[in-house]
């Protein structure tokens, strides 16, 4: 008879894992109403706690702002996800800031991807969602729909650099390949083929045109989805016309030089710099970051000024700034906003410039301590962290014009 | 009788197999089902042109991956049939040819090189592989063809190059099934086969046509490795929507590595995820489809017989 137990044991053992694993799927199905998760590093909380009744103030400065702010009385873990790119900036801050709060606010960021950041923070399992891109009109329509109401602000800004690899290129005496977005975009549409096509030519200094051999240019681009693939066919949509209206822009596009051949996809930004450094006459474009930490040749690209720009926090600061004057309010549809740091005026500006966003529910400051621990954060990254101590290699600072805004945001929206 | 002994014997035995097996067959449902109810709508939205047409664009919310498919089953079939010549090939090398001693030496370095991680193979593939096939075999192959199967000029990533590191990373596991089986050939069919005055070589290949089942079976173990195979292939397929997928020679895209590629920011886009899903499915479906097939070819040989 004790192996009858034993049997009927094994049995209810697997029945609870098959009913588990029905439940589970279940659950994924459904929509999420629940309020966030609790955190799941709970080890990482710290053990000793301040007395609930003080509240002590931290004041943080950056540029000519000065913001106050104020811990939460109790530990508070605030959970948020998404884009990868800021992935890295965000650790860092993270662990810098748990120290600012003296542990009394904890962060945990997962790198789930722009597109499943939104949805995951559309549907509560995060406290905040971090993007690329400013909310999309579909789930703007869906928010608009349901009542909530949210705020999204900017929290750090990239940019795209555009590499190369052209062996008989000398630059310590032409300087850096010189681009223009019309050639950009007709390089990746394919109707410039060769690299010693007229309009590349023009483009580069008297004396060094004729280093531009009459070999195919290959052109690299991201296979999978993502923000830089965005920013980049934003920037090609705003200065050429036939990339606009065949087209357009978004985390993976078509690619038509791909099916005359020279056209080829890597996957993420090492998947493209490693085809640009291993494949003679080629260009690709790889986010900011990742072409500075990597020292890759980076070409100068023309911008409306009609100056030749290499990207910088400088050259970008530039864009941003202009492109600050008109940011709408923080809980309208922003998709126009990305266009607003696109190809700017000005002698010195890049003309790729972009921004990470991130977005948050006003009714989280249901919650007095959640309120206090969400803004003391957002107001820390927004401030201090824009500062080149705090910021990652790579990273471009949000102009302290910009910071300004979003700080205003954050307070407004949260009421603390 | 200790009570381990008495453990799990007769009926008891039966029923925990059964059991074991329900619960697998339940996750498959469960995932199949899964795979459906996300993907419906695409099949909805595209019908037929979802597995017709080569278009992959969140921009324009259009969806069509005959291009993926075209290149899962070209590599897929490159794969095995490269991979087999191989497994006999090294089958027969170790069974039949290997002084005694150095048999268990080949035969788990060959076994050892299974348990290579796939990303491993992969960035061997990328630079190793693609550029030694693009100098020895593509850009020779395609001055000499013309266009038809690709474009000139190529970077060694593509769906050839795929195939190839495809068949050296699934060739291990097709080797273990044919060796096994080539040993476990009767000593006295061999003796036989002798007796009647046979040449080694007359041998040999009637010993492998002895096993052409145990051939078979490998083929498909090596298919449901090749087919699922993600990240290896993905680092070097080239990962472009090739709508002329039968241009082996040019970068292409297999299921696995668009799925890989695209999950990320598909949220974004309204109908991506259930494409992605629905691909998903198809993928299933050639998997489900390639079991039957050897099933029913095996059934048919043994009766053949």
């Amino acid at each position: 008879m004790g192996v009858n137990r034993v049997l009927l044991a094994t049995i209810a053992v697997l029945a609870i894992v098959v009913l588990g694993a029905i439940a589970y799927t279940m659950y994924i199905q459904s929509p999420k109403q629940l309020s966030p998760s609790p955190a799941t590093n709970m080890a990482n909380t710290p053990m000793e706690t301040r007395s609930s009744s003080q509240s002590s103030q931290l004041v943080f400065s950056y540029g000519d702002i000065t913001v106050k702010a104020v811990l939460p009385s109790k530990p508070i873990t605030i959970t948020g996800g998404g884009s990868t790119f800021v992935n890295i900036q965000m650790q860092s801050w993270i662990q810098r800031f748990r120290s600012v709060s003296g542990g009394l606010v904890i962060v945990n960021y997962q790198s789930i991807g722009s597109g499943a950041g939104e949805a995951k923070w559309f549907d509560r399992s995060l406290d905040f969602g971090a993007s690329d891109i400013p909310i999309s009109n579909t789930t703007y329509q869906r928010l608009v729909a349901s009542g909530s109401d949210f705020i999204q602000i900017p929290v750090v800004a990239g940019s795209i650099s555009i590499i190369y690899n052209l062996p008989s290129w000398d630059e310590n005496r032409c300087g850096p390949l010189r681009l223009s977005g019309e050639v950009l975009a007709d390089i990746y549409l394919g109707k410039i083929i060769y690299w010693d096509d007229n309009r590349v030519k023009e483009l580069q200094i008297e004396e060094c045109r004729s280093l531009l051999p009459h070999e195919p240019i290959r052109a690299i681009h991201r296979s999978d989805g993502s923000g830089t693939t965005a920013l980049f066919t934003l920037y090609l949509s705003d200065v050429s016309e036939e990339w606009r209206t065949r087209i357009g822009y978004g985390y993976t596009v078509e690619w038509p030089r791909d099916a005359l051949g020279y056209g080829e996809g890597g996957r993420g930004n090492e998947g493209v710099a490693a085809k640009v450094k291993g494949t003679a006459y080629s260009i690709g474009y790889v986010e900011y970051a990742y072409a500075i930490v990597n020292r890759l040749p980076t070409a100068a690209v023309k911008n409306k000024d009609g100056n030749f720009v290499k990207p910088s926090p400088e050259t970008v600061s530039e864009a941003l700034k202009r492109g600050a004057k008109n940011l709408p309010p923080p809980n309208a549809y922003w998709g126009d906003v990305p266009k607003s740091f696109i190809n700017r005026e000005g002698p010195n500006t890049y003309p790729i410039a972009g921004l990470a966003y991130i977005f948050i529910y006003k009714d989280i400051a249901k919650d007095p301590d959640m309120a206090r621990a969400i803004s003391v954060f957002l107001k820390w990254i927004l401030t201090e962290g824009q500062k080149p101590e705090n910021l990652v290699e790579g990273y471009l600072p949000l102009p302290p014009e910009l910071a300004r805004i979003a700080v205003k945001y954050v307070e407004q929206g949260l009421g603390i | 009788m200790t009570p381990i002994r008495g453990f799990l014997k007769g009926k008891d035995l039966f029923g925990l197999i059964g059991i074991s097996n329900l619960a697998i067959i339940a996750t498959v449902i469960i995932i199949v089902a899964i795979l459906g109810i996300e993907g419906l709508r695409i099949f909805i939205k595209e019908g037929v042109n979802f597995i017709s047409t080569s278009v992959w664009s969140g921009v324009r919310e259009r969806y069509g991956i005959l291009f993926a498919l075209g290149g899962t089953l070209i590599t897929g079939v490159m794969a095995i049939s490269i991979a087999l010549v191989m497994a006999v090939a090294s089958s027969i090398t170790i069974v039949e040819i290997l002084p005694r001693r150095l048999k268990p030496l080949i035969s788990s370095l060959v076994d050892l090189s299974a348990s290579i991680p796939t990303v491993i193979y992969g960035l061997w593939g990328l630079f190793v592989l693609a550029p030694l096939l693009a100098n020895i075999a593509e850009n020779p192959l395609l001055s000499a063809l013309k266009s038809y199967l690709g474009s000139p000029g190529s970077l060694g990533t593509s769906l050839f190059t795929g195939s190839i590191l495809l068949s050296i990373m699934i060739s291990p596991f097709a080797t273990a099934i044919v060796r096994e089986a080539l040993y476990s050939v009767p000593k006295y069919v061999d003796e036989a086969l002798y007796s009647l005055g046979l040449t080694r070589f007359e041998v040999i290949m009637l010993k492998v046509r002895y096993i052409r089942r145990a051939i078979l079976v490998a083929a498909m173990v090596a298919y449901g490795r090749a087919v699922g195979e993600t990240i290896a292939v993905s680092m070097v397929v080239g990962n472009v929507v090739n709508p002329e997928f039968w241009k082996i020679l040019n970068p292409g895209y297999t299921i696995a590595s668009l799925i890989a590629d695209q999950y990320q920011n598909a949220e974004s886009y309204y109908y991506m995820v259930p494409a992605i899903f629905g691909a998903a499915l198809i993928l299933f479906a050639i998997g489900l489809a390639v079991n039957i097939a050897v099933i029913a070819i095996s059934r048919g040989a043994r009766y053949g017989d």
